[in-house]
Order: structure tokens, then C-alpha cells, then sequence
């Protein structure tokens, strides 16, 4: 090869670079697509805990509308001996 | 042999050309090939190909977008979503024996019959629903049979929820199981509170996984309008408590009660007994659905004897202080006769409401002539619908005056012969208290779409429909007041400090089997309202007792409930009292003189001077004793000092800081020891 023309040789060069981008490019695609399925899983993942986590929220929110609700606390108040006061029995504290 | 081999090393190279040139060729053709074939698919079959992967890769799937939410005045949920578990099979994964095991095992679970299980999962059907809406605890208790049986699997779904549960039960209503409205304010906003169908796109792998929902349109767009009522909360409870201990004390069959803002016709509680839960509504009878104050028709009783009173000065045929003859309490017309409870004399026109004369209101309604009463009741919208924004609301019953008798005129006059509903009489009542001006009774006070923007609101300002002109309102006002006196019919309705207006009502319920009116069922019930501070609107509150049982009349067994409702109602609304601060300790001596014998001891002449004792002792600026008095009494004598105060335990004060004769500066602290035992 050592009498190989200087052309041929760089047209060589030519054919392995292209060869390398191609491939290259191959790989960087099938990674990136890779790691979008990855993300995908991951970011569907993330939206059913926020989900999830929705979803609790308004069983405690609708938990606590039960536990304020007026018959509960009038009958907590009862308990504790509290009265409910009449017209007229406010006295404004000093 | 140089020769030679020079020749052969030319040869070979160009054979190694030629070979080079030929791979380059096959490289070429074949990269040609490939670009001509992703052209072929990327461009030309572009459309074709994008759908195929599409319909691959992705599917579609139908949501129902939230139910909206039905929140009270004061911003309380009163109906709400939250997501519950159902169980569904899928027959065709499961063999006949699995079948069997599942559906025994199963049934205790979810208390079916195994049977009725077992002949879900024989079939060769793709889904089938075993239960829905399950309990935490069942589903707890299934997770391992969806683990172990593929063909078994939960499903979450929105489940309608009513956390005050109770709580004004009938109005707001219920939802199917697929939360649709079925009954009340779930019913008759079914279409502002349902939230729309959409699809919504996910993407799979190739193992049917879905790897991104990011293509979800935003779904809490779609979901269904809130409600905000102008119930609130507190008064509603109230008045259920207090309709409760009024028909339990009458030992009636049942009860309504309906708390009106009288300017706007804001319905403020409408309360009914028994009560309803609309989360176990299987569990309840289905009679207890109906919200008896908008749906129920009923005959006023004497409660509408205010309108003959309203046609005869609207008329200008009376004045208030003309006078009737009430006969004596017998009053023939045709071949019937009329009575009173009692008898009376001379009446002014005040008086006869103020007394409740059927005769009186008969003679009055024989002189307007059925024409103008007829006009007048029109004006006050007897005879039609409400408007109430309630589903079921019937019409009231009100002949043509053409086709009254003489007997008919004068029944109308006290409130036999016409039927209406409890929100529609409220509503006649608002008009009165306003000044004359027709309101339209409403539950619903705006709409809020998902995003936050009013799509409906209430018309704010008064209404200009006139039923009456503000002079006839007002002198009805002080003939209403007039019925809560010591000699009225409802002195019971009365409230210490506070100004009272209302009428009295104990309307005979008719007997549809024998057709007549019934000797022993009665409609017990009093509306009217407490004069409220200036600024704020007058609120009329109804109560009305089905079939009570102690006693028939209103005055003795809707009258105090009335009262509790409106004292609460005043001390929610802070309303002065109309004697001034001055007499506010008497007036709660008065009342805890009558209930308690606690009270009695308070105000008697010794606990007067001890309490005037003290106020001179604070005036001295020394701490009086106050051993033995209860903490009000303490609180207002120390209310000058601006100083701390402490209070422990509960009764009446046992110890006290500082101590009796102590001199008393700004900014002390006082300390309260309280115990039963004094």
C-alpha cells in the first residue's frame, strides 16, 4: 500500500469518517430515544404519585369537612361543657 | 524478474481499484437504495404510515371529567368527589373451576350471594362488574385475589360524597352510581355539575405499557361547575336541631322548617324531620328523599289570614283600625256555621289577626268581594309556582274566584280551600316583611366554571315586582307583632329584648278517605321574623309541625321553636337588643328565670343587692367577693378594668384573685376558680 495514491487514500479517510458519523449518529438516536421512553416511564410514574397523591388529599379534605361539620362540633362543644351562647349573653372580655 | 514483478504489482493494483471501486459502487447503490426507500416511507407513504403507528402505539380512552363540587354560604363542602375502588372480572380469563372458588370465596366479602357471583363469572364475557364502590377495608382485603387471579381486577371510579352527611340532606339530593343527578339541587343542576366525556390519548410500548399520558388535553377544564349555595351551614343545623326537639316534643309524624332572607329571598336553612342521608340513601326510605318544603303541598291555616287583611286595606274598603263584630265566636253563612276558638266581640282589624278570628277574616273577605282577594292572593303568587330553583315544585292549588261560593270565599279567608307549599307561603311572608316587594325563593347563589370564572350569579338588587304597597306591609308588620303578646295567640314566639312579628297557623289536614276535613291531623306551624338592626334585612323562619300529637295548636308547638331558631339566628347575626345594654342583665335574668332554677336564685332580691353591693364595691375600686356567683355575673362587674382575666374549671366561683377587699388598679389580673360544688 505504500505506493497507494494520496488521493485514494484520503478518499479512504472520507469513507471510514462517514462510516464513524453515521454509526455514531445510529447510536446517539437509539440513545436518545431510549432515554425519552426512559423519561417517559419516570414522568408517568411521578404523575400517578401526583395523582395518588390528589386523590388523598381530597379524601382528607372531605374527611375534615365531616369532622367540621356543625353537629360535630356542637356535640364535641357539649361535651367538653360548653353552652351555646343565647342573644344577648356576650360579654366582651377586658 | 524486475520486470516481471513491477508488472504484477501494477496489475494487482489495478485490481485492488477496481475492487475498491466496485464496494464504493455497492455502498452507494445500497445507501441509494436505503434513501430511496425512507423516501418512499417518509414521504411518499408519509400519512399512511404516521396513522399505522399511531393507531399502534397509542390509544384512546373515554373520561368522565369530575362532577362539580356543592359548597354551603361559608365556603363549606357540602358535596364533593373523591375516588373509590369498584371490582370487575374478566369471565373469559378464568376456567370454570377458578369460577367457582372465586365466587365463594368472594361473596362473604362483598356480603352477595355466591350464586349471583358464580353466575357473573361463568360467562364468556370480556367485563363484568362484581362491586362497585367498595370500602377501604374490602379492598384491603381483595388485593391478593386481584394478585393471584388475572382475570380479577379493581377500577377507580368518583364517587359522590356528603361529609356534613345529614346536613340538609333534601335539598342538596343525590347521584347515581355513575354520578348522575337524581334528586334535589344534584338533580336540577345535573347539567352545570357534570363534567364533559373527552378522550384522551396515551401512548403504549410495545408491551401495552403506557409510557407518556402527556397528551392528555388538561382534564380540569372539562370537569363540572361549583355551586355555592346560600345555605349556610350553621343555620341550617340549628334549625334541624331545633325542628328535631319540636317534633319529638309534639311527638309529631314530621317537621319543616325554612329560614328566607326576606330582601333578596337568599334561602338561608331549609331543614326537614326526619332527616335524610344522601350517603347511604339505599339504607333509607325512599318517602324521606322528597325536600317536603318545596315539594309538599299543604293548606295555610290561619298563617294566611295576613292576606285577607292585606286585600281589605290594599282594597281601601278597611282601614286597620276599623272594627268587625266576631259574633261571639258562631257565625252562620249559608247552611254552615263558622267558629273561633273563642268568642269575641268588637274587634279592630289588628286584632282580629292579633286573635286569630276566623269570623272576623270571613266577614272582612265577604266585603272585599272574591275579585280583589282573588288579585290580591295573585299578587303574592298563591295559585303558581315559586321559581325556586328546585326540581318538583307543583304549582299551588287556587280556583278562579268565578267558581267560589259564598263558603268557599270565606274559607279562603283563614286558610282552607287553597294549597301551597312551605317555600311558597315563606316567600308571600318575605314580601310582607321587605315592604311589598315579590322575591323569587333561590338556593343557588353563583356558579364558578373549573377555572375559577362565574358563569351564574343570583341578580344582585331588589326585586320591583310589587304583591303589596309599603303602607299595607307596614301596618300588617304591627298587627303581626301584635300576636306575640301576653293575649295573642303565640306569646311563646316571643323573644326578650327583641322585636317579633308572626302569625300562628293550625290548618285541619283533609281526610281523602272519608272527604272531609280530619278531627284529628293537623298542620301546627308559625312564620314570621325578629326586626333585625338597620342595614341588615329582616329573615323569615317557618316552622310547621305535621300531625302533632301534645297539642294542635302552632302557637304552643311551632311557636318555640321558632323562638329558639330566632335566637340563635340573632346572636349569629348580632343583633342589638331593642331595650338597650342597660337592661340586658334583666332580660337575661327573665329568661334564665323561667327555665332554671339556677337562675331564679340569680335574681332574687338577695342576689340583687349582693350584685349591686359589687358595683358599688368596683366603683370604690375594691375587689368585691364573689364567691358563689357565676362567671357572667363576675365578667361584667370586672368588665371596666382592662386587666387579664383567667378562668378554670366549671359552676360558679369557688376562688377568686385578688382577694375580697383588694384595691383595684388598671391592668390587674383576675383569676376565677370555678367548681360545682357552690
Amino acid at each position: 500500500m505504500a505506493g497507494t495514491n494520496p488521493q485514494s487514500r484520503d478518499w479512504n479517510w472520507l469513507h471510514v469518517v462517514l462510516l464513524v458519523v453515521m454509526v455514531g449518529t445510529l447510536f446517539y438516536c437509539s440513545w436518545i430515544n431510549n432515554r425519552t421512553v426512559i423519561r417517559g416511564y419516570e414522568l408517568n410514574d411521578l404523575r400517578a404519585e401526583e395523582k395518588r397523591l390528589l386523590e388523598e388529599q381530597d379524601k382528607l379534605q372531605a374527611e375534615l369537612a365531616t369532622l367540621l361539620r356543625p353537629q360535630n362540633l356542637a356535640r364535641l362543644a357539649r361535651k367538653l361543657g360548653l353552652r351555646e351562647p343565647q342573644a344577648g349573653h356576650k360579654v366582651v372580655l377586658p | 524478474m524486475r520486470r516481471t514483478g513491477k508488472r504484477t504489482s501494477k496489475r494487482d493494483d489495478i485490481r485492488l481499484r477496481r475492487r475498491m471501486n466496485l464496494l464504493a459502487g455497492i455502498v452507494f447503490l445500497s445507501l441509494g437504495a436505503i434513501v430511496a426507500r425512507a423516501y418512499y416511507l417518509q414521504i411518499v407513504k408519509h400519512d399512511y404510515y404516521l396513522a399505522r403507528q399511531q393507531r399502534q402505539s397509542s390509544s384512546n380512552l373515554l373520561v368522565n371529567c369530575d362532577r362539580g363540587e356543592i359548597l354551603a354560604a361559608d365556603g363549606g363542602a357540602l358535596a364533593v368527589n373523591i375516588k373509590g375502588h369498584s371490582l370487575f372480572a374478566e369471565p373469559r380469563r378464568l376456567n370454570r373451576k377458578e369460577s367457582r372458588k372465586l365466587a365463594r370465596e368472594l361473596a362473604p366479602i362483598l356480603k352477595t350471594r355466591s350464586r349471583t357471583l358464580e353466575k357473573k363469572l361463568s360467562g364468556r364475557r370480556g367485563f363484568v362488574w362484581l362491586k362497585r364502590s367498595l370500602t377501604p377495608k374490602q379492598v384491603k382485603t381483595l388485593e391478593p385475589w386481584c394478585r393471584k387471579y388475572r382475570g380479577l381486577s379493581f377500577l377507580k371510579e368518583n364517587r359522590r360524597v356528603y361529609p356534613n352527611r345529614e346536613l340538609a340532606g333534601q335539598v342538596i339530593g343525590f347521584t347515581d352510581i355513575d354520578c348522575r343527578g337524581l334528586e334535589g339541587l344534584e338533580l336540577y343542576y345535573d347539567k352545570y355539575l357534570r363534567g364533559r366525556r373527552v378522550y384522551i390519548e396515551l401512548e403504549h410500548d410495545a408491551r401495552s405499557q403506557v409510557v407518556d399520558s402527556s397528551k392528555h388535553p388538561e382534564l380540569d377544564r372539562y370537569r363540572g361547575k361549583t355551586l355555592y349555595l346560600t345555605l349556610d351551614r350553621h343555620l341550617q343545623a340549628w334549625a334541624e336541631r331545633e325542628l328535631e326537639e319540636a317534633v319529638r316534643g309534639s311527638r309529631g309524624k314530621r317537621g319543616v322548617a325554612v329560614i328566607m332572607d326576606a330582601d333578596n329571598g337568599a334561602i338561608l336553612a331549609m331543614a326537614q324531620y326526619p332527616r335524610f342521608n344522601p350517603n347511604s340513601k339505599r339504607r333509607n326510605d325512599p318517602s324521606l328523599w322528597r325536600n317536603r318544603a318545596v315539594t309538599d303541598l299543604m293548606e295555610p291555616g290561619s298563617t294566611f289570614k295576613v292576606f285577607t287583611l292585606v286585600a281589605a286595606l290594599e282594597s281601601g274598603v278597611y282601614r286597620i283600625d276599623d272594627q268587625i263584630d266576631c259574633e261571639n265566636g258562631r257565625y252562620r253563612v249559608g247552611r254552615r256555621t263558622i267558629h273561633d276558638t273563642h268568642g269575641h266581640g268588637l274587634l279592630r282589624l289588628d286584632e282580629v289577626l292579633k286573635y286569630s278570628s276566623n269570623i272576623g277574616c270571613s266577614k272582612i273577605v265577604t266585603r272585599v268581594g272574591a275579585e280583589r282577594f282573588y288579585k290580591v292572593l295573585k299578587n303574592f303568587g298563591f295559585g303558581s309556582r315559586s321559581g325556586i330553583d328546585f326540581p318538583h315544585e307543583p304549582a299551588g292549588r287556587l280556583r278562579s274566584w268565578k267558581k267560589w261560593r259564598p263558603i268557599d270565599l270565606c274559607n279562603l279567608a283563614f286558610g282552607q280551600g287553597v294549597a301551597l307549599t312551605p317555600v311558597q307561603l315563606v316567600a308571600a311572608y318575605a314580601a310582607l316583611a321587605n315592604g311589598g316587594r315579590r322575591v323569587t325563593p333561590h338556593l343557588v347563589e353563583r356558579i364558578v366554571n373549573s377555572e375559577g370564572w362565574t358563569v351564574y350569579e343570583y341578580p344582585a338588587g331588589k326585586s320591583t315586582r310589587r304583591a303589596c304597597s309599603p303602607r299595607v306591609a307596614k301596618a300588617l308588620d304591627r298587627a303581626l307583632a301584635m300576636v306575640v303578646e301576653d293575649d295573642g295567640t303565640a306569646p311563646r314566639a316571643r323573644i326578650p329584648g327583641y322585636r317579633v312579628a308572626g302569625k300562628t297557623g293550625t290548618a285541619q289536614k283533609f281526610d281523602f278517605t272519608k272527604k272531609c276535613y280530619s278531627h284529628n291531623n293537623y298542620w301546627a306551624s308559625f312564620i314570621g321574623y325578629v326586626d333585625p338592626p338597620a342595614g341588615q334585612s329582616r329573615k323569615v323562619v317557618y316552622v310547621m309541625i305535621d300531625e302533632p300529637r301534645s297539642s294542635i295548636y302552632g302557637g304552643v308547638v311551632a311557636a318555640p321553636a321558632f323562638k329558639r331558631i330566632n335566637q340563635r339566628l340573632a346572636g349569629y347575626y348580632n343583633y342589638p337588643t331593642t331595650t338597650g345594654a342597660a337592661s340586658l342583665a334583666a332580660l337575661l335574668a327573665e329568661e334564665d328565670k323561667k327555665n332554671t332554677e339556677l337562675a331564679r336564685e340569680e335574681q332574687s332580691p338577695a342576689s340583687d343587692e349582693r350584685t349591686s353591693a359589687s358595683g358599688r364595691h368596683l366603683e370604690a375600686r375594691v375587689m368585691p367577693d364573689l364567691t358563689g356567683r357565676t362567671i357572667r355575673e363576675a365578667l361584667t362587674l370586672v368588665s371596666c378594668y382592662r386587666g387579664q382575666v383567667e378562668i378554670t374549671g366549671e359552676g360558679r366561683i369557688a376562688a377568686q384573685q385578688p382577694r375580697p377587699g383588694t384595691r383595684l388598679q388598671p391592668g390587674l389580673k383576675f383569676v376565677f376558680k370555678l367548681s360545682r360544688d357552690i
